[in-house]
């Protein structure tokens, strides 16, 4: 008897769960139409800033590199021209390559980095067909326009 | 193949360089020379000189920049130094500098447009009874006044300086 | 360092505590290096093992027992009982304290400096500095950073004044190439007016600076320490073989930096050896087999390449073949040229000597040297005959100068003054032809007027030098290629016999050959000498040849480099077989090589690039670099090294060795190779004591000795008036085919040019720097006139080595040559 009534209980008690979420606003969003939002620091797509003049922030370093654990990154650095040049001072990355595939956005490049050039934003949708298309290369990297990342370069500095 | 240093000059270098077991003892001496005739020590009066002494010019260049007296840039024709340490401080040498380099329109360490006078800041000239104390090129001037550099200024074109080749005919 | 490592007996010990730990060294050792023996790690910026201590940067601080100050440990000695402490509060005090003051003008800029990852500031600073600095001034400004000539960047900023590059131009290298100018907060490293450093050895500064104060402009920026793969190698250009690393990038030769062998560079090296490098990766590589078609060169296959190489050596007869070359592969590669030419198309015109043209029989004068590299420091006099030490080993140089530094005279004979005649006690600078009057005078066999009056060395500089020369109980003997390249080169070395037995039995070192010239030398690629130096004229090393090749080896001696060319002249000679060579540039005499061209009827050509040979030639097959296969080299002193494959050569070219085996299969006797390992033990079957970091040393000088040179006269050289005596040298950094492209070396070398005394400029006309034409009988060139004073009056000095102005159009196998230098544009 005590059992049977449990039981019922019990079913009750579920149907109060469907009950009470039938009248809540869904947390389904409707993607790829609708975005979902993300937390301030998500650590998504990279960008490479530049300062508000343009100038590239990053000066080649390599210190992502050798920090990157999963060693999806690829800087080749060079000398800047003294009359045409892309960073402040005398070195600048001339080839900076990051393997989507391989990075598991651990944001340690991001810490790493001495000039805050290399940030990571909030950008998720990192997908392809090829994996060539999925190695960014430098030109994707940088940010079109100073800002564009979104985030603040200084936040770690 | 000495390029700017007369044979007299070379000849002493000689005579200094005999005077030593090491070539490089006779570097400062050979400067001097150099310096005296060339009015500073041009890179080809470095090479000169080393080339004299059978030294690498490095390290005639070396011992030259070393010492405040040799001068690798042209520089005026007379030098005054004027000594800014403690007893010359306390008797005002800074009115005497101040003096000097308004009367000349230079400041510490530069030379006259017309290339005649060099004024330098100098450490302590080992005077200190006659403080304020200044050097014109080779001759010492002690209790020094406003008064005292007008007339030095003066006097400086008058007789031929020991360290200006050229004498009074040149600074017309 | 020799003497620190001698044992010495107990009384010479002394005993002292380190860290409580008791300690015994032999006397006269620091206390740093008492720690150091001991495992205990004291830091050191200005402290450097291979010269005296100095004590400028105060880093070495430790404590010890009754001195009321810390201590620096690098020039204390060891005293007796001596209690040093060097962990405790104070000392970590004062390391911190040093390390804060190093640090107020450092600009702390590592991410963008190349020594950022491999420095010994950063690492002391992280391992015994203070972590924070309480400097917030302005930190002391320079330019950034100054190019002193093509190799060096200076970065005065980052320089804490440890005095080592000084110290090394001073002590090491004996160039005085860098100094401390200016003083106090003032004072930085550089040269007199920051004008290009000159030096040979200026890339040795680069790997001691403990900071990133001077770095290389090739590796600027090209590499971070932990991108590097390290590959063991050794220095293909002279032929010292100093041990480097290599340091690749994926598929970048990144830099070459030496690796530490006391037996050979030490840890040093020279600046051909660091910058010359380049080359390997350069775009005009050849990628492809060439093949002439209708006249031009034109790619083809391995397959037509090869069939057509051999079909030529099939349809030609043995005697009409001929190879050149060999002294720029490895052992393994020459080792079996050997096998295919001796033992499978069976010819012995087979000679490694491409750039003489009076080739001394080995028997008489093998290249290279008696005694071992190491013990060149050893000998109590050196005399230089005709050899411009640090233009062609440079490394050697070092050993000189350790021995100069020891006491030890030098003299040094030659027909201009090399850049070492600073150091040398006696400078004999001759007339070109005097050599064997001057060297018996030197010897006392002649009287030293009679050596003058031929040589036109000063009488009283050859007795003087006679006499030092004397009175030192082990003398060597140094004769390089501007001696013996001569028709009396005979002559020279009967007179160079006599001076060595004059100077008690000194050895005779005939410093000759580049690259493995060593290893071409003791495997044999001569005309008259099988491997392990056995004349081929004895039929028992024939046999035991043959017994490992198991085919026959041809008994008449064959044709030297010259002979080969003499009989395609005559068109006794068919076949001419180039293996990394360029004979058309560097044999002494191209008119010569172009009438031998001409009678040839096939030219085959192994080379990395398309040079002036391989343009002539009807099959160029491209062949990889020494940084591109694993093999062994042997240097001067007969010292064998073995060399790591590095990179993958360009296109589909192979190495040496896989070339011939190839041919051998189309010749129908395959040779059975599966490594480059086996064929280095078949090595060692033939030769005995063969192994990796042996020494075989080339014999002393054996079937001529004694033979007189005496009574034969020096002839002074018939010229037309105003004509000078033509003299070729080497320069280390030069415009041949590898150094060209690289940029370190080429930008060092400068233009070519011709020098002249200033009496004789005076006398036609010449001044500094005046483009002028240098003719000879022969053929003409037009350089710039350099006046100096260090070649002898009478003379034109020419470089070698320049690609665009071979010195060679000019020379003349037959014998010396007369040219006139005419300014151009001169009626």
């Amino acid at each position: 008897m005590v059992r049977q009534l449990r039981q019922v209980w019990a079913t009750v008690k579920g149907l109060g769960v469907v009950g009470r979420y039938l009248f809540r606003r869904p947390v389904t969003v409707r993607y790829p139409d609708a975005k979902p939002p993300v937390q301030r620091r998500y650590k998504g797509r990279h960008y490479l800033t530049l300062f508000a003049d343009g100038m590239e922030r990053c000066v080649g370093c390599e210190l992502c590199v050798i920090v990157c654990p999963s060693q999806s990154i690829f800087v080749r650095a060079a000398e800047n021209d003294p009359l045409a040049p892309h960073s402040k001072g005398e070195r600048y990355a001339a080839d900076f390559q990051i393997n989507m595939l391989r990075c598991i956005f651990c944001g340690f490049c991001e810490e790493a980095c001495p000039t805050g050039a290399i940030v990571l934003g909030h950008d998720y949708e990192l997908s392809g067909y090829t994996r060539e298309s999925l190695i960014y290369t430098k030109d994707m990297l940088t940010e079109k326009y100073p800002g564009e990342s979104g985030r603040d370069p200084h936040r770690e500095l | 193949m000495a390029r700017v240093l007369s044979q007299a000059v070379l000849a002493e270098i000689e005579r200094a360089r005999a005077r030593y077991p090491r070539p490089q003892s006779a570097v400062l001496p050979a400067l001097h020379a150099a310096q005296e005739e060339v009015g500073y020590l041009s890179p080809e009066a470095l090479d000169d000189v080393a080339e004299a002494l059978g030294l690498p010019v490095t390290e005639v260049a070396s011992v030259a920049t070393f010492y405040s007296m040799f001068f690798t840039e042209p520089v005026g024709r007379h030098k005054i130094r004027v000594c800014t340490n403690l007893s010359c401080y306390l008797n005002g040498c800074e009115e005497i500098l101040d003096h000097l380099c308004r009367t000349l329109g230079v400041r510490p360490g530069e030379t006259t447009a017309d290339g005649r006078v060099l004024v330098e800041v100098a450490e302590c000239l080992a005077a200190c009874e006659e403080a304020p104390v200044l050097l014109a090129d080779e001759d010492r001037h002690g209790h020094m006044t406003p008064a005292k550099v007008d007339a030095l200024l003066r006097a400086l074109d008058r007789e031929p300086s020991a360290t200006s080749p050229t004498g009074p005919a040149g600074d017309a | 360092m020799s003497s620190e490592r001698a044992p010495a007996s107990p009384a010479q010990m002394v005993h002292l505590t380190i860290d409580g730990r008791p300690v015994a060294v032999p006397k006269g050792t620091t206390v740093w290096q008492a720690a150091r023996q001991n495992g205990i790690e004291v830091p050191v910026f200005c402290y450097h093992d291979r010269m005296p201590p100095l004590g400028a940067c105060r880093m070495c601080l430790v404590e010890v027992e009754k001195m009321p100050k810390l201590a620096t440990s690098c020039t204390l000695e060891a005293g007796e009982d001596m209690v040093v402490r060097t962990q405790t509060d104070r000392v970590r005090q004062a390391q911190q304290a040093i390390l804060e003051l190093l640090l107020v003008n450092h600009p702390l800029d590592c991410p963008i400096c190349d020594k950022g990852g491999e420095c010994p500031l950063q690492d002391n600073t992280l391992r015994f500095g203070p972590g924070q600095s309480r400097f917030v001034e302005t930190k002391r400004q320079f330019r950034k950073h100054v190019r002193m000539g093509p190799v060096l960047v200076l970065d005065r900023e980052r320089c804490i004044l440890c005095w080592r590059c000084v110290r090394f131009g001073e002590i090491v290298a004996g160039d005085d190439a860098l100094k401390g100018f200016e003083r106090g907060y003032h004072s930085q490293i550089a040269t007199p007016a920051m004008e290009p450093v000159r030096s040979k050895f200026i890339g040795n500064t680069m790997e001691i600076c403990p900071v990133g104060a001077l770095t290389s402009a090739t590796y600027r920026f090209r590499s971070r320490p932990w991108d590097n793969r390290t590959v063991q190698s050794v220095c293909p250009h002279c032929g010292c073989g100093c041990a480097t690393t290599l340091n690749v990038r994926g598929a970048d030769l990144t830099r070459t930096r030496p690796r530490e062998h006391p037996e050979v560079n030490d840890i040093w090296l020279c600046d051909k050896g660091f910058f010359g490098y380049e080359f390997v990766g350069s775009p005009e590589r050849l990628r492809a087999p060439l093949v002439r078609r209708d006249g031009a060169l034109r790619e083809a296959t391995w397959d037509e390449a090869l069939g057509r190489v051999a079909d030529a050596l099939r349809s030609t007869s043995p005697e009409a073949v001929g190879v050149i070359g060999g002294a720029r592969s490895t052992n393994e590669d020459d080792y079996l040229l050997l096998r295919l030419f001796r033992g499978v198309v069976g010819t012995n015109n087979i000679d490694f000597r491409v750039e003489t043209a009076y080739p001394q029989p080995t028997s008489r004068a093998a290249w290279g040297l008696p005694v071992a590299i190491a013990d060149v420091e050893r000998a109590d006099a050196i005399v230089l005959v005709g050899c411009d030490l640090t233009e062609e080993y440079p490394i050697l140089w070092l050993r000189v100068k350790k021995a100069i530094d020891r006491g030890a005279p030098l003299v040094i004979a030659g027909a201009w003054e090399p850049e070492v005649a600073r150091w040398a006690q006696h400078r004999l600078i001759h007339r070109r032809g005097g050599e064997a009057a001057l060297l018996r005078a030197l010897a006392g066999g002649v009287r030293a007027e009679d050596g003058a009056a031929a040589s036109g060395a000063p009488a009283e500089a050859i007795r003087a030098a006679a006499d030092t020369l004397r009175a030192a109980p082990r003398a060597l003997v140094l004769a390089g290629e501007a001696a013996l390249e001569q028709p009396g080169a005979e002559r020279v070395l009967a007179a160079l016999d006599e001076l060595c037995a004059a100077c008690h039995g000194a050895p005779l070192g005939i410093l000759r050959g580049r690259g493995n010239s060593g290893g071409a030398q003791v495997l044999g690629l001569l005309p008259d000498m099988l491997p392990g130096y056995r004349p081929l004229g004895d039929p028992s090393a024939r046999e035991a040849v043959a017994a490992v090749w198991g085919r026959p080896v041809p008994s008449a001696p064959g044709r030297t480099v010259r002979g080969m060319l003499e009989a395609a002249r005559a068109a006794d000679l068919e076949v001419l077989y180039v293996v990394g060579a360029d004979p058309a540039s560097d044999y002494p005499d191209a008119r010569a090589w172009e009438e031998a061209r001409r009678g040839l009827r096939c030219l085959v050509v192994h080379e990395l690039f398309l040079t002036r040979t391989a343009e002539a030639a009807d099959v160029v097959l491209p062949v990889l670099a020494y940084a591109e296969k694993t093999g062994t080299v042997a240097n001067i002193e007969g010292r064998v090294q073995r060399q790591d494959q590095a990179l993958l050569g360009p296109g589909v070219a192979r190495s040496d060795a896989e070339i011939f085996v190839d041919l051998a299969s189309r010749l129908g006797s395959p040779l059975a190779v599966a490594s480059w390992e086996q064929v280095f033990a078949e090595i060692g079957r033939m030769i005995p004591g063969w192994a990796e970091g042996a020494r075989l040393a080339p014999p002393r000088p054996g079937a001529g000795a004694g033979r007189d040179g005496a009574g034969i006269p020096d002839g002074p050289l018939p010229r037309p008036e105003g004509a000078l005596a033509l003299v070729a040298g080497r320069r280390l950094f030069d415009r041949g085919t590898m150094a060209a492209r690289c940029p370190g070396v080429r930008g060092q070398a400068g233009e070519p040019f011709v020098a002249v005394h200033p009496e004789d400029a005076a006398r036609l006309g010449l001044r500094d720097g005046m483009p002028c034409e240098v003719r000879s009988p022969r053929g003409a060139l037009r350089l710039a006139v350099r006046v100096w004073a260090g070649v002898h009056r009478g003379h034109a000095y020419a470089p070698r080595g320049y690609d665009s102005a071979p010195v060679s159009v000019l020379l003349d196998e037959r014998g010396p040559v007369a040219v006139t230098v005419r300014p151009l544009g001169a009626p």
